[in-house]
């Protein structure tokens, strides 16, 4: 429906799923249920996985390569969003540029140059194209 | 992050992210890292804990379920002091090639004006030195000449039209524009004339 699988991750008890338009995460061991009011619940489960609950946002990749697991985050590049983005137990976000959530606005102050990356690499086409990241653990980069 | 496009190489760029302070932080040089060195670096003031290997991005671990992507680091391992890179350059002797055309305007010539030779010849008769008797007045008596030239030859250019014959040792008679030989003997001869007595 988003795509094919690109890459699947765990994260803690979830294991995450990146599709070429969508990522989704599935519980290990635990499903979820949703009440009538919306509220969803969270329970143990004697099935390996549990159901499929996607991303509200449509943040992805094309790149197996570009997608890398530093500490608790998950870090990737979506060319068609023109985004950086990292995804952790609270979400998938872009840290490319400005963006706001519950805890308040964060920018960082690149989105012009990873949208402007994008274009010229979709110019350029992506086929003959790689994106690639790298963490170090000791500096705690990602690149 | 590193992008790579295999085509236009202005967009192949490395961008690093600082996760601690959430920011990034700056820009590296793709040549560092070429794609012919196909072995992982580990480098004296940080280690590598992820990467990429002929072009996987992770292998798959049947013990940890996801939990870890061991890249298998190849046989090849490279230790590299960063503060001490040591760099070999050759210097290749330059070849200097030269072209030019001369300019026609700036052509040297060199003459050489030799003196002329002038050689005049001719043949003088003296009067005063010549005369003849009345009894040589029959023709086969001649008053004789010997011709002196500073060249081998001598054109006669004027001779006595009226009265007088002349002639050279090899030419009986002698006309206008005949060539006489250096040597040889000119014959001036008296012609008859006929006298009038005068009453």
């Amino acid at each position: 429906m988003f795509g094919n699988i690109v890459a699947i991750y765990e994260l803690g008890d979830t294991l995450k799923c990146y599709q070429e338009r969508k990522a989704s995460s599935i519980g290990i061991g635990r499903t979820e249920y949703m009440d009538a009011q919306g509220k969803i619940t969270v329970t143990s489960s004697d099935q390996l996985l549990g159901g499929i609950r996607y991303s509200p946002s449509n943040y992805a990749t094309v790149f197996p390569e570009s997608i890398s697991r530093n500490n608790r985050y998950i870090y990737g590049f979506d060319i068609y969003n023109g985004v950086m983005w990292r995804d952790s137990a609270n979400g998938i976000f872009p840290i490319s540029g400005r963006y706001a959530d519950a805890g308040g606005d964060s920018d960082y102050k690149m989105a012009t140059w990873f949208k402007d990356k994008s274009k010229d690499l979709l110019v350029s086409g992506i086929d003959h194209t790689d994106v690639m990241s790298v963490g170090t653990r000791n500096s705690r980069t990602c690149m | 992050m590193i992008f790579v496009d295999y085509d236009e190489e202005l967009n192949s760029e490395v961008i690093v992210f600082h996760e601690p302070s959430n920011r990034w932080i700056c820009f590296e040089d793709l040549d560092q890292t070429p794609p012919s060195h196909n072995v992982m670096v580990e480098c004296d003031t940080y280690t590598i804990l992820q990467g990429f290997e002929g072009g996987l991005g992770y292998s798959f671990d049947e013990d940890e379920r996801f939990a870890l992507f061991d890249i298998v680091t190849p046989s090849g391992f490279v230790t590299v002091n960063m503060d001490s890179i040591s760099l070999a350059m050759t210097v290749n002797a330059p070849t200097v090639t030269g072209a030019g055309e001369a300019s026609d305007m700036g052509i040297a010539e060199s003459m050489t004006a030799y003196t002329p030779t002038v050689h005049i010849s001719y043949t003088y008769f003296d009067i005063d030195s010549m005369g003849f008797v009345a009894a040589a007045s029959d023709a086969t008596y001649a008053q004789t000449a010997l011709i002196t030239s500073s060249e081998a030859t001598a054109t006669i250019t004027a001779i006595p039209t009226s009265h007088f014959w002349v002639t050279e040792d090899l030419i009986h008679p002698l006309h206008l524009n005949d060539t006489v030989y250096n040597g040889h003997t000119l014959s001036i001869f008296l012609s008859t004339v006929t006298l009038h007595r005068m009453i």
